[in-house]
């Protein structure tokens, strides 16, 4: 099976090889997509881990273990206001009404609430306004 | 009585223009009556902003010593047109970088465009100039490489060939798969629909038979001032109209001109469709000047009186059919949702109605600040054209 997580590395981890402990003591293959580790700031890292379910849950343990945090991967729409030009666009391929047109105003606004992640808007946005982020 | 443009001149430089944005009108004329609002309004800004793909720049790069008659060449990595004087380049918005991927793997994301050199020149962005040359007499040097910026530019003017149309389509997507078109992403089984002008305030919507915007009219362009240099590519005006001379689908273009210079990347921005390619977002306003009852009328269409017509573009327009599913007015359009065959289709707009309005409040109030004068056209745009398709000479299919 594979099994997206995300990794948070406090600073007092981020010194330790605790991935490559993973990958050498376990037989799971892990597979980074994103990582974001700066000095002294808690270090965030996407990983696709693929192996048997029992080998991914060892896994896991051990880097609870050593004080990494790990969290079911999460995404996030993100819509830039300096980007945006409320033309709005987006609002016709979003299925859960969470981007919608003030009629008063005439803005696009997006309601994070609403957002089922389904990434339709974001290819739509011909400002590059509309980002996903994994976390 | 009428009013003259010296007349309308003299009440900006006096501070006393009167002076309404095409929407706010509306509401105003209803409250007065025509011919009380008549005497009153001087001025009413009509504007629009959207995606224009026929749109670009020329630049003057000035010359190297030894000088230099460039062959080719490319804006971080985008190709300019040379084939004209010897360091006078054309930077056309849709024009894509050399390296980019364009449509494979399908759908493209089309990154970087001439337009987005055009965005990083009026931001200030120094772009990166790469020259060839064959080497003459006069122009003896083979190449050029250098970083330039707008102010190092001896002229930097842009010169959209077909910007501002009087009225669009709106598209929808009958096939079973998404569709990645110049008017956005379409998916299947018209899940949506999409529009393109701002109806009310847009400025040919505004002067349907075009009795004051002509060509020479002063106008704002990207934020900065321009002209209008011409009618547009592909203006056709012999179309079907509405009872009020609106043209019920795509009609009048305009061709502008304007200082690049003063531009800003708040007004004039680069764009990318996935699947489709770059284009520039022009932001274009456009004074009509309330002479009389007549051309004071005109401004006060209200969208409900405005309708486009609905195109396939899975099929029907690809392959040029001229079928339609019908029309719709933009009042139904900017509701949000239209009905199309009986059904509920969602709606967005690909010109943004908010900055169309925040442009012509700018146009308003930079009259008011006495700013802006108005320009009365030294020719009228032609008005007994049509939109020919291409003629197929030689071998058969």
């Amino acid at each position: 099976m594979k099994k997206k997580v995300t990794l948070e590395f406090p600073p007092e981890v981020i010194g330790k090889p605790v991935v490559n402990d993973v990958i050498k003591g376990y037989d799971v293959v892990v597979n980074i997509f994103k990582t974001m580790i700066k000095p002294n700031t808690t270090g965030m890292m996407g990983v696709e881990i693929e192996g048997a379910e029992k080998e991914i849950n060892r896994a896991l343990k051990f880097l609870k273990k050593n004080g990494v945090r790990v969290k079911p991967l999460e995404k996030e729409i993100t819509k830039s206001e300096k980007l945006c030009t409320h033309c709005g666009v987006c609002v016709s391929v979003c299925p859960a009404f969470a981007l919608s047109v003030d009629r008063k105003t005439f803005r696009v606004n997006f309601d994070k609430k609403k957002c089922i992640l389904c990434g339709l808007c974001v290819d739509a946005c011909p400002y590059r306004a509309i980002n996903i982020e994994f976390w | 009585m009428a009013k003259t443009y010296a007349d309308i001149n003299r009440r900006i430089r006096e501070g006393n223009a009167v002076v309404f944005t095409a929407d706010e009108i509306i509401g105003y004329v209803e409250e007065h009556g025509l011919k009380n609002a008549a005497k009153k309004v001087d001025v009413v800004t009509t504007a629009t902003f959207g995606p224009m793909c026929s749109s670009g720049a020329f630049l003057n790069t000035g010359h190297t010593t030894p000088r230099l008659k460039m062959q080719s060449a490319t804006l971080n990595g985008v190709e300019a047109y040379a084939g004209i004087a010897a360091v006078d380049l054309y930077i056309g918005a849709t024009q894509m970088r050399e390296e980019d991927a364009l449509n494979n793997p399908y759908p493209g994301k089309f990154e970087y465009g001439g337009a987005h050199v055009i965005q990083d020149l009026v931001d200030g962005k120094a772009v990166h100039l790469e020259a060839k040359a064959y080497g003459t007499d006069c122009y003896p040097s083979g190449k050029a490489d250098t970083w330039l910026k707008l102010e190092d530019l001896n002229e930097a003017f842009l010169f959209n060939p077909r910007n501002a149309y009087q009225n669009y389509n709106v598209a929808v997507n009958v096939s079973d798969r998404t569709i990645y078109t110049y008017m956005g992403k379409l998916l299947p089984k018209m899940a949506n629909a999409t529009y393109s002008s701002a109806g009310q305030l847009s400025p040919l919507m505004n002067d349907p038979l075009y009795e004051t915007i002509g060509i020479g009219t002063r106008i704002f362009l990207g934020g900065g001032e321009g002209y209008i240099a011409w009618n547009g590519t592909q203006h056709a005006t012999n179309v079907k109209r509405n009872s009020r001379g609106i043209p019920e689908g795509g009609a009048a273009t305009l061709s502008l001109i304007g200082d690049l210079k003063g531009m800003s990347s708040n007004y004039l921005r680069a764009v990318s469709f996935t699947g489709y390619g770059a284009s520039l977002a022009v932001g274009v306003g456009v004074p009509i000047p309330i002479l009389d009852e007549k051309v004071l009328k005109r401004t006060t269409i209200k969208d409900s009186q405005i309708s486009a017509p609905i195109v396939d573009y899975s099929y029907d327009y690809p392959n040029g059919t001229g079928k339609t599913l019908g029309k719709i007015d933009y009042e139904s359009l900017r509701s949000g949702s239209i009905k199309v065959k009986g059904k509920d289709v969602p709606t967005g707009a690909i010109s943004s109605y908010y900055k169309a309005r925040e442009i012509a409040s700018e146009l308003k109030a930079r009259i008011k600040k006495k700013k802006f004068f108005l320009s009365e056209a030294v020719q009228k745009l032609p008005a007994n054209t049509v939109f020919k398709p291409m003629r197929q000479r030689g071998a058969s299919k």
